[in-house]
């Protein structure tokens, strides 16, 4: 039988080595993009039937639609590797550089919202799955239900209708920068991250609630009581960290559809993120931003996921024998 | 995501009285569950959630009947104008009627979540189906390719491709059908493995079924549950994303409506006209959460009901009930009024009531028990799942669940009430003064912690040590259970245990602050007869170290003759014999007491029938009024029914009735049974306990009769796959260079610990796993290189009959179609010739037709393996392989399929290949015996040449685990006990397998590998001690089954 520690380290590794082939698979998926238009791409991107053969020419050896398909990709992944995502085709300015300036946005909001999806999920799941059947519990399944079932960009209106429109405490829309005051891109920020928060906290306290009352369930449980335990430390720690280590899972698919819910709101509230940047470059077919996009949010995505995991496989000692 | 309605507290007859056992007629069928549209309708918020929807889809499909106004009529008067008569949602920016946009908004809406989750469907369900049941490369290829779609944030996804592709609403639902794609096909394909997995896939393979049949019948049925609510719950996700979509402007165009579009419009004269985003954002709302509703309520009806009691040997899950509740909250007992203490006992237990509450009543499990035991001594609690004998167990630790359970009486510990003791006083006594260990060592450890962990926590509790000194403490404990390397594998995982291994860690737990009182429940019924063996003589031992009380359940006479000095005897919540363990097995005074030891196989000569009590123990709320064992007493008498029978000094024959026991009294014997001062009841015969010697078992004929079965040189290696990238590196060899022969008529008993590879060769022998070497001959036919529907023709002569009766019937077919499957798959019959021979079928398992139209969750555990076997029998196989058919029995049940498999035999002269664990079930029915261990035959010879015997040092050591049913001699037998479990034999395997366990292994052992040796009394052994050492041949490994007692030659 292997001994635990070494099979961590075998884990990571393994799961290290699946990443890279899955991120590879998704620059090759996000360059494939450039298939689904329909059309000769370069007659499309250049506009259109109005497009001048001139313009079709340049965009056509900007992006080498003149070689085969793996080629094109070819120069695009080895570029891409060394952080150059080529150039916007409308903007002055390069895809990795309008990124940047980005990024940092819809990285805030995304991270923001998981956090107070976790810090109302969190605790709303334990209480309910501690106390099935009680009142909280019902309250809680009940709001979850709800909460789960609310669009967040409509959600993010009715805050903005409340809390800017009607009783004008927080902002509307716009974003000041960290450096620039801290106080003002929290009071920015906050309307985003509860509408995107609250429905996440629901899909976790559902969670929670769920892996809870199996593990209260458990045979081994029995087992903690009958050792005379204080049922702060039969539930405190013997069940929660059963119970946590699947949450765990949840919160990196969480975090995908917070990154997918970011774009829209940062519509509602004029954010200068990722959201506009991409909404703007599908407006204009502007395929090296669209797909610089999708890379780099697949690859924030697949690197929480990897973090993710590698915290189960720390929490839950059996994952790392599979 | 779970129910709006907390499920009702569960109800305690699903743990208490496990699966009623045998009994097979009609009136004894459990009541019908109720059908899927009763169990639908009866949650409310479900069935408003599909009124809600239907009201919407009524409304979007007569929208323009409905709707008051034309979606794109203006009103100039009415511009973003409040809810009005005219207007009663207001009107949006151009003065549009918002209720008419909103009901055709439903359409675009409604059709466009459909759409989505349809064309997923289409695509997923094949992948998903494929993927699963195909496994090998193509799952590779489909999942890794999965993998990468659900690398991408599903919005991001959807909507790029929407982008690209054009900006409708169709070219927007194909975008969001891409994204779910992904976790339809993960999800199916992991419910596809999961059916894979059963037992009934693997027989409905075994009786020759094709993969589209499997898929079609057994596979997409049992799956289709789980894919119904993914595609409700999917059907509300879709309607947000579409939404999503449409507000960013992809989807529908303006100026249709749709729920999303309104939104965006709305957006704009957000401060002007709030209700033109809240009515749209409501519809939304309001239809997804309807969805979800229906969602979980198909999930609440739809939900696999798995039947209680589906784990091992008579299990008895009692009590496993809340522990959330347990963990917390005051413990709802009431004490009688004070009695004088019980004289002596360090435990002692008077009067004891527990009740469950079950459907808003309070009904007694256990009724007026009263006991008590000693430092230094064991008292045995024994009986059949259902007595109360577990939740007697945990009642006095206060471990039942306090929200559904309430126990009042008496029970004395150190002369201190327990039943009054609240919470804070009972956690200072548990794991202190008190402590258990439980039947599944596999799961009743937290994996979450490690195992030195577990053990220093609770020394840390209740002695306040240090960390450091409580890890001391723990490698300490784990040292004196025996196990290797202590100091390091306190560190491990329990997962890096094997069973016994986990209990050994389980009983360091228990005795870590030396507690006065163990208690033991059922702690070996989950282990092998060797570790069986190893832990009864490690508690023994620390028994005595300790000068410590035990309590010890099982259902297990033998082990009971083995551990106890006095036994109390339950049924039905009743306590019906107590007295010494010596006297108990020789002079029973209960008939339930005889019945359980004369169903005991071991004491049943071979050849003949052996006992079974017929019927089975009833539920609490079906007790009878009168004796509670009369139904099924075969002394019972009219009077025995008619009142309550006291429990009262059981005098001897003869002698004059003894009055009812009064409180305090010490009585030593006592019985319940109205009759047992007339009665003579006896226990086995002294001289049946181990059967005569030679005592001919041989089938007439069976000397000329041909082979059913021949295996020679059969081999089947495993790969072995490890590090990082998973490769193959080493192959585990389960089944090494096996030749058997049963023939026509007769039973081969195959026995071993887990892991010797018994299932496997089955297995290969039937042709359900590839050999990798050897041939195999079933009725005179070679059908080791036979495949697709020659070997599927072929099955019809070989059959199974698995172990689980739980999992080997698919739980969505009738018994009709379950016994006729194998007619349907190999013959050409009618639907109504089938039916006649189902019926015959039946008959012949003991079965009326009635049972027909039922399904397998409706019966008990004894009547499923009665389906199992006429399913078994239609085709009329020569050869039929029973994998462990009664190890999930209660020993009464045990007793009716045994015997119905020997008469079965005796009708039809089919050929037995019959694997089990227990050593004296397969001895009573088998011919001959072959013994395995780690892939090899070891010992092969007449059934009673080898049990009496052995010659083969393992084979005696097997033989000398089984505890006798009879105290006495039990005690004076020295016991062989095998050091170690069954290893692996990776790689190149040199000498002897077994000789690092082998009391007598010589060096030779270690360099040459045993080759067969046939001796002078037939049996052939693979072992040096016979054919290099005469001295040590023989007379040795013979002293060392039965060492104690003079050979009996």
């Amino acid at each position: 039988m292997a001994s635990s520690g070494g099979s961590l380290l075998t884990f990571v590794v393994r799961r290290l080595l699946i990443t890279v082939l899955l991120l590879f698979l998704i620059s090759l998926g996000v360059y494939s993009l450039i298939l689904i238009i329909p059309g000769d791409p370069a007659v499309a991107l250049a506009g259109g039937a109005k497009a001048t053969p001139a313009e079709i020419a340049k965009i056509t050896a900007q992006l080498h639609l003149n070689e085969g398909f793996f080629a094109q990709y070819w120069h695009w992944f080895k570029a891409a590797l060394g952080g150059n995502l080529g150039n916007s085709l409308f903007n002055h300015e390069t895809v990795a550089s309008g990124i940047a300036a980005r990024f940092p946005v819809t990285l805030s909001v995304a991270v923001g919202g998981m956090i107070v999806a976790i810090l109302l999920g969190l605790p709303a799941g334990i209480a309910s799955g501690l106390h099935q059947g009680k009142p909280r519990d019902r309250l809680v399944t009940v709001g979850s239900s709800v909460a789960v079932a609310i669009p967040d960009f409509w959600l993010a209106m009715i805050l903005v209708i409340v809390f800017a429109v009607k009783l004008g405490w927080l902002p509307a829309l716009g974003y000041t920068p960290f450096s620039q005051s801290p106080t003002e891109w929290f009071r920015d920020l906050l309307l985003p991250w509860l509408a995107l928060g609250i429905g996440g906290s629901a899909v976790i306290a559902r969670q929670v609630r769920g892996a809870l009352i199996d593990t209260l369930d458990q045979d081994y449980m029995r087992t903690a009581v009958a050792k005379g335990l204080h049922p702060r430390v039969v539930v405190g720690k013997h069940a929660l960290k059963n119970a946590l280590s699947p949450a765990v899972t949840v919160v990196g698919i969480q975090f995908g559809y917070l990154l997918g819910g970011t774009l829209i709101i940062e519509q509602i509230f004029s954010l200068p993120g990722l959201g506009t940047y991409i909404i703007q470059a599908i407006n204009d077919k502007d395929i090296p931003e669209i797909q610089g996009v999708v890379l780099v949010v697949a690859t924030a995505f697949v690197l929480i996921n990897l973090v993710v995991d590698i915290v189960y496989a720390y929490l839950n000692p059996k994952v790392r024998l599979t | 995501m779970s129910t709006w309605n907390p499920p009702e507290a569960g109800d305690p007859f699903v743990g208490l009285t496990a699966v009623p056992e045998t009994g097979d007629s009609p009136d004894e069928l459990p009541e019908r569950r109720p059908g899927f549209w009763s169990r639908f309708l009866h949650q409310r918020w479900a069935v408003a959630g599909v009124v809600f929807l239907l009201v919407v889809i009524v409304a979007a499909v007569f929208a323009p009947l409905i709707a008051p106004h034309p979606p794109d009529a203006q009103d100039i008067n009415a511009v973003n104008a409040g809810p009005s008569a005219s207007h009663l949602l207001g009107t949006d920016d151009l003065g549009r009627d918002i209720l008419s946009r909103l009901i055709w908004g439903a359409r675009i809406s409604l059709r466009a979540s459909f759409e989505i989750v349809g064309m997923a469907a289409v695509v997923a369900i094949p992948l998903g189906l494929i993927a699963g049941f195909f496994r090998g490369a193509v799952d590779t290829v489909i999942m890794r390719t999965m993998d990468a779609l659900f690398s991408f944030p599903p919005l991001v996804l959807a909507l790029t491709v929407a982008a690209l592709l054009g900006a409708d609403i169709n070219d927007a639902a194909i975008a969001i059908a891409i994204v779910f794609v992904p976790s339809f096909v993960r999800l199916l394909r992991g419910e596809v493995i999961a059916v894979r997995e059963e037992a009934y896939i693997e027989s409905a393979r075994s009786l020759g079924a094709t993969s589209k049949r499997l898929l079609g019948r057994h596979v997409l049925p049992n799956v289709a549950s789980p894919i119904i609510i993914q595609l409700a719950l999917a059907l509300g996700f879709a309607l947000l994303t579409e939404a999503g979509l449409s507000f960013l402007g992809i989807g529908e165009q303006p100026p249709t409506p749709s729920w999303g579009g309104m939104l965006q419009e709305g957006f704009q004269f957000i401060n002007s006209t709030p209700w033109a985003v809240i009515f749209p954002g409501l519809a939304i709302m309001l239809t997804v959460l309807a969805f979800n509703l229906v969602a979980d309520g198909l999930r609440d009806a739809l939900g696999r009901q798995r039947p209680p009691g589906s784990g091992l040997a008579g299990s008895e899950r009692s009590g496993r009930g809340r522990l959330s509740t347990l963990t917390r909250g005051a413990r709802s007992r009431r004490a009688d009024e004070t009695q004088a203490p019980v004289a002596g006992g360090l435990l002692s237990v008077e009067g004891l009531r527990i009740e469950f509450l079950t459907r808003g009543r309070w009904l007694p499990v256990m009724e007026d028990a009263r006991f008590s035991v000693e430092r230094g001594r064991t008292l045995g609690l024994v009986g059949e799942s259902g007595s109360g004998k577990t939740v007697t167990a945990l009642a006095l630790m206060g471990l039942l669940p306090p929200s559904v359970s309430r126990a009042s009486g008496s029970v004395r510990f150190e002369g201190r009430e327990l039943i009054a003791l609240g919470q804070a006083g009972m956690r200072r006594l548990r794991g202190n003064d008190m402590a258990m260990i439980f039947q599944e060592p596999m799961t009743s450890l937290n994996p979450a912690f490690t195992v030195g962990n577990q053990i220093a926590e609770q020394v840390r509790t209740h002695r306040g040590l240090s960390r450091h000194d409580a890890w001391k403490v723990a490698v300490e404990m784990l040292d004196r259970v025996e196990i290797p390397h202590a100091a390091t594998r306190a560190a491990d995982y329990p997962h890096a245990f094997s069973g016994g291994m986990r209990q050994r860690v389980m009983i360091a737990m228990a005795l870590s602050c030396a507690p006065k009182l163990l208690i033991a429940d059922e702690p070996t019924t989950a282990l092998d007869v060797t570790t069986q063996a190893q832990i009864v003589e490690l508690l023994h031992d620390l028994q005595r170290q300790e000068d410590m009380a035990m309590i010890f359940v099982t259902h297990d006479l033998g082990v009971i003759a083995d551990v106890a000095d006095d036994v109390v005897v339950m049924y039905a919540g009743q306590i019906v014999e107590q007295r010494t363990a010596s006297d108990l097995f020789v002079r029973p005074r209960h008939p339930y007491t005889e019945a359980l030891l004369h169903s005991i196989p071991q004491l049943t000569p071979p050849g003949a029938p052996l006992h079974a009590i017929p019927g089975m123990v009833p539920r609490p709320d079906q007790f009878p009024e009168g004796c509670r064992f009369a139904p099924r007493c075969s002394y019972a008498q009219p009077a025995c029914a008619e009142r309550p029978v006291p429990i009262r000094a059981a005098a001897l024959p003869g002698a004059a009735p003894a009055a009812p026991v009064e409180h305090g009294a010490t009585a030593v014997s006592l019985a319940r049974c109205a009759r047992q001062d007339e009665l003579v009841l006896s226990g086995p015969p002294a001289d049946q306990v181990r059967g005569p010697a030679g005592a001919p078992a041989a089938p007439a004929g069976s000397g000329a009769a041909a082979s059913v079965l021949e295996v020679a040189d059969l081999v089947k290696d495993f790969a072995r796959r490890s590090g990082i990238l998973r490769r193959v590196n080493g192959s585990v060899r389960a089944v090494d260079h096996v030749s058997l022969h049963i023939p026509a008529g007769t039973t081969l008993g195959l026995v071993g610990e887990s892991g010797s590879g018994k299932s496997t060769l089955a297995r290969v022998v039937l042709r359900l796993i590839d050999p990798t070497a050897g041939t195999i001959t079933v009725a005179g036919k070679d059908i080791t290189a036979l495949h697709g529907p020659a070997l599927r023709r072929h099955r019809e002569s070989m059959q199974l009959v698995f172990q689980d009766p739980y999992s080997s019937l698919d739980p969505k077919q009738s018994v009709a179609d379950i016994v006729g499957e194998p007619l349907a798959i190999h013959t050409s019959m009618k639907r109504a010739e089938r039916e006649q021979r189902v019926v015959q079928l039946l008959g012949q398992v003991g079965l009326g037709a009635h049972v027909m139209p039922r399904q397998p969750h409706e019966f008990s555990g004894g009547q499923r393996q009665r389906i199992a076997i006429a399913r078994a029998l239609a085709l009329e196989p020569r050869l039929l392989v029973c994998d462990e058919p009664v190890s999930a029995l209660d020993v009464s049940t045990q007793s009716q399929v045994i015997n119905l498999l020997t008469d079965l035999q005796r009708e039809l002269g089919v050929a037995y290949l019959f694997i089990a664990h227990d050593l004296s079930v397969v001895r009573h029915i088998s011919d001959r015996i072959a013994v395995m261990y780690l892939g090899q035959i070891v010992e092969e010879g007449d059934a009673d040449e080898v049990y009496d015997r052995p010659t083969h040092p393992y084979t005696a050591a097997l033989l000398s685990s089984i505890p006798v049913p009879d105290p006495a001699r039990q005690r004076r037998r020295a016991r062989i006990l095998l050091r170690g479990e069954v290893g692996e034999p990776v790689g190149e395997v040199r000498g002897c397998r077994f000789r690092a366990r082998c009391p007598y292994a010589l060096d030779l052992c270690a360099d040459v590998e045993p080759e067969p040796y046939r001796t002078p009394a037939g049996v052939t052994v693979r072992c040096h001690l016979h054919t290099t050492g005469p001295t040590l041949g023989g007379t040795t490994v013979q002293e060392l089954a039965h060492p104690s007692e003079p050979l009996e030659v």
